[in-house]
């Protein structure tokens, strides 16, 4: 009878923490719609993996170990870098390169607003992480989940649960952050700046000779990037080739959908009290916000930097949305030069930044591994 | 701060520089990329 109870007799104060945690988690995807597809099941997740004795992760029963589902999962997606490649295919297969094409100048801006990045990591080291870690935590400020995870899986797989719930906890929270960075380090005379642009058509050519062009150079110069950018790139011929468009739609949504599922709930499984509760978790937090605010702050100053040098100024704002959220923060954007002049629309601009933020956020993940030893 | 951490820290350093450096240098060749794919392939649909 007493064997009925062992997950209750066992359970500590810790788990139960961990299951609000999880609880909050779920509610932030219900009520305020805070990336629901990623911190739905990793809320439920983190419930699941902090039963006592739950059969979803690795236990031993009677000295042999028996396989937990969710252990399966995170050895053979998360480990073999798996699930975060095939979530590159379905946002390549989402992004539309053409606004780039119309203000190619605009690809810097996806350089810029990757400075949270390493100005990060920096100030992880200075909290006593090692290099891999603190890179690891950095890589946040690439402000995209599969790089956020695909980084921390290869340098600090301990600290993967922590980094996924700031990484996606962040990029939902891209409205609350990037307005006031914004508004302390541009002027109302910068903010209302209007830039002229055309809507001018691309060449379909154009559009299937770039996802294979941008990997070969990656290639010849980054080879560790290939994977993240090659997926990237790949993903996106399946979207422009116009010949497969079953399988565009079919990344679009069901790959998508599946993927950041099984994603999700698969990272909960490093969710267990014993790893998170701890005060690393809490700097990861904080350091994930200071991330978000330098790469913004990144992307304005060197906007401002450029308006040194242009005739045709750029609007600053448009440089912080190079950070990879999208569409979130050339949402923002937009209606933020809406605020300070309605007839302002800054929406293609913030789009093309925000799109040039995607390849950026990659690279920067690719280069990361290359440099960091 | 320990010497271990100032032996981070200046990796840290180091890999910021020649990350951003890279970074920029990545960009800036992806800007010519496309500047140069859609000339050609604008000017030959007209």
């Amino acid at each position: 009878m007493q064997g009925l109870f062992i997950g209750l007799t066992a359970l500590t104060w810790k788990q139960l923490v961990m299951m609000a945690i999880g609880g909050i988690l779920i509610y932030l995807a219900i009520r305020k719609e805070y990336e629901p597809a990623l911190l739905l099941p990793i809320g439920f997740g983190t419930i699941l993996v902090n039963i006592p004795f739950s059969s979803v992760l690795d236990q031993v029963e009677g000295g042999e170990t028996v396989a937990g589902a969710l252990s399966i999962f995170f050895r053979a997606g998360i480990l073999t870098e798996i699930f975060p490649l095939l979530i590159f295919v379905a946002i390549g297969a989402m992004i539309d390169f053409s606004p780039l094409f119309r203000k190619p100048m605009l690809l810097l801006f996806g350089a810029a607003a990757q400075f949270g990045i390493f100005f990060t990591m920096i100030a992880a080291t200075l909290l006593g992480f090692g290099l891999k870690e603190a890179a690891a935590i950095g890589i946040i400020g690439s402000a995209d989940g599969p790089t956020s995870i695909y980084v921390a899986s290869r340098f600090a797989r301990n600290l993967l649960g922590p980094i996924s719930v700031a990484a996606y906890s962040y990029m939902a929270l891209v409205p609350i952050i990037q307005p006031p960075v914004i508004k302390l380090l541009t002027t109302k005379g910068e903010r209302r700046i209007r830039m002229d642009g055309n809507q001018r058509p691309i060449s379909r050519t154009t559009l299937i000779l770039f996802p294979i062009l941008v990997t070969l150079l990656t290639g010849f110069f980054a080879p560790t990037a290939v994977a993240l950018i090659g997926f990237l790139m790949f993903g996106n011929l399946v979207r422009e080739c116009g010949v497969l468009k079953k399988l565009s739609l079919a990344a679009q949504n069901e790959l998508s959908s599946l993927v950041t599922l099984l994603l999700g709930i698969t990272i909960a499984s490093t969710m267990t009290a014993d790893r998170f509760l701890q005060l690393s978790t809490l700097f990861i937090i904080g350091l994930g916000l200071v991330a978000f605010i330098f790469d913004t702050a990144g992307g304005v100053l060197f906007a401002k930097f450029l308006n040194l040098f242009l005739r045709r100024k750029v609007n600053p704002m448009v440089g912080a949305s190079g950070i990879s959220a999208f569409p979130m923060s050339a949402r923002v954007i937009h209606t933020m030069g809406l605020k300070e002049d309605s007839s302002n629309y800054l929406l293609m601009y913030a789009v093309s930044a925000n799109v040039s933020g995607q390849i950026g956020s990659v690279l920067a993940g690719g280069l990361i591994l290359a440099l960091v030893h | 701060m320990s010497a271990a951490v100032v032996r981070v820290l200046r990796m840290a350093l180091a890999v910021t520089a020649k990350g951003m450096l890279a970074l920029f240098a990545f960009m800036f060749l992806f800007y010519v990329l496309l500047v140069v794919v859609d000339r050609i392939f604008q000017a030959r649909d007209k």
